[in-house]
This record gives C-alpha cells, structure tokens and sequence, in this order.
C-alpha cells in the first residue's frame, strides 16, 4: 500500500461515513428510521439492493473462484430475473397494500402469530450467522495486505457501519448503498482494464480470452443436468430462480429496501433493473477473474496465494517434503508459459497442427501445476491438523496488491469495503427491524410511544453489530465465502420461501397448517444437506416444495 | 402511522404504468427476453473463444 492508496481508501470509507449520516438526517420516528418515511426512488432503491446482494465477498472470493474454477458460477444468477419478475408480478404489490414493516408482519395477518414468529426466528437464525461471514470478509482483506489481526479489522468496519446505521436508519443506509456501488462498479472497471493493461504487450485481449478459454476458464454455460453438480444452466434456471424468490421475497434485508419505495411502481422498477444487471456484473467479475488467471500464466503465481501458511510449508520442518513440490509447481508453470506461446504463434499463423499440440501441451501443463497446488494444500493441512484449507479467497487480493499501480489499489479496496458497508449495513438494519417489530412489540411490549420503538430500534442496531463482529471469527474456516453464504442461505430460504407462496397463492391454507409445513420444510432441507450429496441450490426447491405439499395436506385433513 | 406501529396502508396505485413500453406485462416479457440474450452471447462468448 503506498500513500495515493491510503489517501483513496481513507478518503472513500470518511465520504461514506459523512454522506450516510448526512442522507440520514431527521429519521426520527419509526416510520422514517425503519421505512425511509416510504419516500425512496427507484433507482435508489435499484442500486441499494444490488449493493446489498454485492458484497466484498462478491468481489475477493467470486474473481478466486473464477481463477480455480471458471465463469459456470454466473449460472448462479440467471434465475434472478425470472424471480425480479414473479416478485414485481405478486409480493411487491401485496406487501405495499398491507402496509408492513417486515415481511414476516404480513404472515400473521395472512395465518397466526406463531407463523410470523417461528418464520422469524429463521431469519434471525440465518441472516445472524451470514452477517458474521459477511463481515469477516473485508477482514481477509487487511490481513493480507497490513497483517492486521482480523479481530481489530472487523472491530473497525463493524464500527463504522453502526455508527451511520444507528444513527441515519434505512435511508442512511439506502444511500450510502447507492454511493458505495457507484464505488464498486467504478473499483470493478478499473480492476478489469488494469489486469487487462498489465499483460505482455505482444498478448492482445483477444489472446487474452483464448487462453482464458483454452484453459476452460470460459466455461459460462453448461447444458448437462447433474443433480451433484452446483452450476449449470438448469440449476442457476430453476435452483436459482428459487433462492432468489426467497432472497428477494422472504429476506428481510432485502424486502425493506423495496418497502421504502414511494409507490409499486417504484419498488417493481427498483426489482427489473436489479433483474437487468446483475447478470452482466456478475459476469465481469468473473471475467476479470478469468483474465487474472491470464496473467498468472505470464508471471509466475505462488504456490499458494496464503502467505502465511505458505511460509509454513516452506519452514525447515516441512521444506524436504515442500521442496518437489515447488520443484514440479515451477517446472509446470514454465511448460505451460511455453505452450501459451506456441499456442499463440500457431493462432496467428493459421498452423491447425501446431495449434492442436499447444492446447494439449498447455492443458497437460495446467493439469500438472493444479496437482502440485493440491499437494502444497495437502502439506498445509497436515502443518495444522485439520482438512479442509482453501486459498480460493487470497488470489484476487494477492494480485492487486501485488501488480497493481498505486491508486488503483487503494480504489479496489475502497470498492471491497463498499461493498462489505453495503451488505452488513442493510443486514444488521433489518435484523434490528425484525427484532423489534415482529419480536419485542409483538412478543414483549406491544404498546408504547413511537420514540420507545424508535430508541429500541437503534439499541437493536447496535447488538446486532456487535452480534456481527463477535460472529465473525467463524468466517475463517468457511472455505470460499460466497459459497458459505449461499450455502447458509440455501438450509433456511426454501421453508421461507414455501410459506410465503402459501400465502400468496393458497388461500384455503391456514395458520397451523402452514406452521407444520415450514417444520417439515426444513427437515427436508437438513436431511438433504447431511444424508445426501444433493447439490445446495435445489435445496430451496425441496424445501419449498416440501412446505407447499404439507401445508395444502394438512389443510385438507383438518377440513 | 397508527399507534401501536402499523401502518396505514395506502402506497400508491399498482395499476400504474411503467415509464416505458406501456405496460408491465411488456416489461415483464422485456427482462426475460434480455436473459435469453444474455445466455445466448455468454454461450457464443465462450464457444468462440474455447479452442
């Protein structure tokens, strides 16, 4: 980190800080604190969802993915849109008329209190342990770069988020979601053309994409249906079509950005531009990941992108057994280097033959550094004792804080903590909200001034950062995060996801039905996840189907 | 707001148009034609360029 770095980087967290708590001003009643007063634009609304989905873990650990792993993960997002249109077509109007705080407020009015209650203990339950990983993110970051503990480094987001989320509500949150993307898709641009600028002169962007390809890291869209395997076309159709109806639907922290909207038209617009976005984002970031894997093919990467347990492996204890692997780790990266080269001569020369036998070599190459990869991890897990090591979230920080100019570094981190603010920000407001509204007014104190609710609401705000920061020392041994919070999510938004559409789309379902239904939801989706190796993203399809089957069963015995 | 934290109720006409192509079915139609095109040029994207 050089100085034009830390100017960029302390001056973007200090402007969000200043900017949050000056957009939040005057949110001094519940409605204003928890609902922006219902006064949000569109595109407020637009950006801070898609701030909130994109956090910093959206940017270290789905670029690593990319590099170990190819582009398929964009399947992941493209039943976004389908699920932005079902949700415009039916919750957004729903929720407006009734008039709700929370999502799961319109559940006790749909069926009972213990339905709203039990749905929102799930949510507290789940979005409680993914802000702990969300927050843990940014964490990695300083690790890597400062060798700051992450303890002091999560005391420090966590404490900048509280302090304009306490202070401004939603819309202080709102808006700093919506100045923090403007920062992301800024830091992302400049990301992807500076990876693009550092390559050899004589390797053009479309060698660049080649090679990319040639390595399978362009893998974008697959056909096959494999139920074990976690991304292809119809996983991300169907799979992710649910888990984005749950997310968007069913997730507080999300539904309370739409509800701020000052009409349904606003709130569908916020949802259709998110469904005309995200797609392509996420593909850059991933195509960025691809093209640092192009550029680790010209400089040489390390065997591992962890520092610290790469030093490990290489102390004295461990260096005769390290040692052959490196050795074959180096010979392997220089093959491949080799068959790059050939394989781009032969391109230019229109040379078929030639052509063929690079791409076998260069394959070959790849299939030998990868093994020796897998064989430095094997020695970290037996330096520590335990399986399970995953370096997938170190490889994108390491390259920019390691190849990138100044400034540009600073402006990637700005954009990696943005993202992080964004995320736990919106996450700790609405689990303050749904503390608040659907357990301590409903369950503890239902009558009292507005300022009592206000001041609890704040209070909340406060316990759940604190929640996040102590919760974020489990985030370390989650292996890549993104997939940790999916896969956090995917154990707990099918049972939401079915009671909603049973409130939506059963009207003879009642209370209890409904109340059993979500039981047996989850019980589907925990046998699913520990009995067998079915892929998460249908986890949200089992439970949902699981919740809609018993609750229509059950109504119809009780008739 | 009312007392006990609820809320009135009233957001705004669902029936109200979108700013363009005239109705919300349209619009619905045009974010799913845009992911077909997206899936599309991602499959040629990658088919093109995957020796």
């Amino acid at each position: 980190m050089r100085p034009l770095d830390w100017i960029v980087l302390i001056g973007s967290l200090v402007f969000i800080v200043i900017y949050g708590l000056w957009r939040g001003r005057g949110s001094d009643t519940v409605n204003k604190y928890l609902l922006a007063g219902k006064t949000m634009p569109w595109y407020a609304m637009a950006l801070s969802i898609m701030a909130t989905q994109a956090s910093a873990i959206t940017f270290i650990s789905t670029t690593g993915q990319s590099y170990v792993d190819g582009m398929r993960f964009v399947q992941f997002y493209f039943g976004l849109p389908v699920a932005m249109v079902i949700l415009s077509m039916t919750a957004v109007p729903i929720f407006h008329r009734a008039g709700v705080y929370t999502a799961y407020e319109y559940l006790e009015r749909r069926f009972d209190a213990k339905t709203r209650a039990l749905v929102s203990l799930v949510f507290l339950m789940q979005r409680g342990l993914a802000v702990g990983v969300a927050l843990y993110a940014p964490a990695v970051v300083l690790t890597v770069i400062l060798g700051w503990p992450d303890r002091l480094t999560t005391l420090i987001m966590g404490a900048l988020v509280v302090l304009y989320a306490t202070l401004g509500g939603i819309k202080a949150v709102t808006w700093t979601d919506f100045l923090q993307m403007l920062i992301m898709t800024t830091g992302l641009a400049a990301a992807l053309a500076t990876v693009v600028w550092l390559l050899p002169g004589d390797v053009s962007f479309a060698d660049a994409v080649t090679l990319a390809g040639a390595a399978g890291r362009l893998n974008a869209v697959t056909f096959s249906l494999d139920w074990n395997d976690r991304y292809n076309l119809w996983s991300g159709l169907i799979g992710g079509t649910f888990l984005a109806l749950a997310y968007f639907g069913c997730d507080q922290s999300q539904v309370q950005r739409y509800l701020t909207g000052k009409s349904v038209a606003q709130s569908r617009l916020s949802l259709l531009f998110n469904a005309m976005a995200k797609v392509p984002m996420q593909f850059f970031i991933l195509f960025t990941g691809a093209m640092v894997f192009v550029f680790f093919v010209w400089v040489r990467p390390p065997v591992l992108f962890h520092q610290a347990e790469l030093r490990k492996i290489q102390a004295p204890v461990l260096r005769a057994e390290y040692g052959p692997v490196e050795q074959r780790y180096d010979t392997a990266f220089n093959q491949r280097r080799e068959a790059a080269q050939r394989l781009l001569e032969a391109k230019r020369n229109a040379d078929g033959n030639a052509e063929g036998a690079a791409i076998a070599d260069y394959r070959a190459a790849q299939g030998r550094l990868e093994t020796a990869r897998r064989d430095a991890v094997r020695l970290v897990e037996k330096a520590n004792g335990e399986a399970g090591f995953n370096d997938t979230n170190y490889i994108f920080l390491s390259f920019v804080t390691r190849h990138m100019p100044a400034g540009i570094v600073g402006l990637v981190l700005a954009a990696i903590f943005a993202a992080a603010m964004s995320t736990i920000s919106a996450e700790i407001n609405s689990l303050a909200t749904v503390s608040v509204i659907d357990i301590y007014q409903r369950h503890a104190r239902r009558k009292a001034s507005d300022r009592h609710y206000l001041w609890a609401s704040r209070g909340a705000t406060v316990f759940w950062g604190a929640y996040a920061v102590v919760t974020s020392q489990f985030g370390k041994n989650l292996g890549s995060l993104i997939e940790a919070v999916n896969m956090l999510g995917s154990l707990f938004y099918g049972g939401m996801l079915g009671v909603f559409a049973l409130a939506f789309y059963f009207p003879r379902v009642g209370g209890s039905a409904a109340f059993f239904g979500v039981l047996a939801g989850e019980a589907a989706i925990f046998y699913a996840r520990f009995f067998t190796k079915i892929s998460f993203l249908w986890y949200n399809v089992i439970g949902c189907l699981v919740v809609i089957a018993t609750g229509v069963l059950l109504s119809r015995v009780r008739r | 707001m009312t007392p006990d934290g609820r809320q009135s109720g009233r957001d705004g006409d669902p029936g109200e148009p979108p700013p363009f192509l005239g109705s919300w079915g349209r619009l619905y139609l045009a974010v799913l034609g845009w992911l077909a095109l997206l899936i599309l040029l991602f499959w040629l994207f990658a088919r093109t360029f995957t020796p």
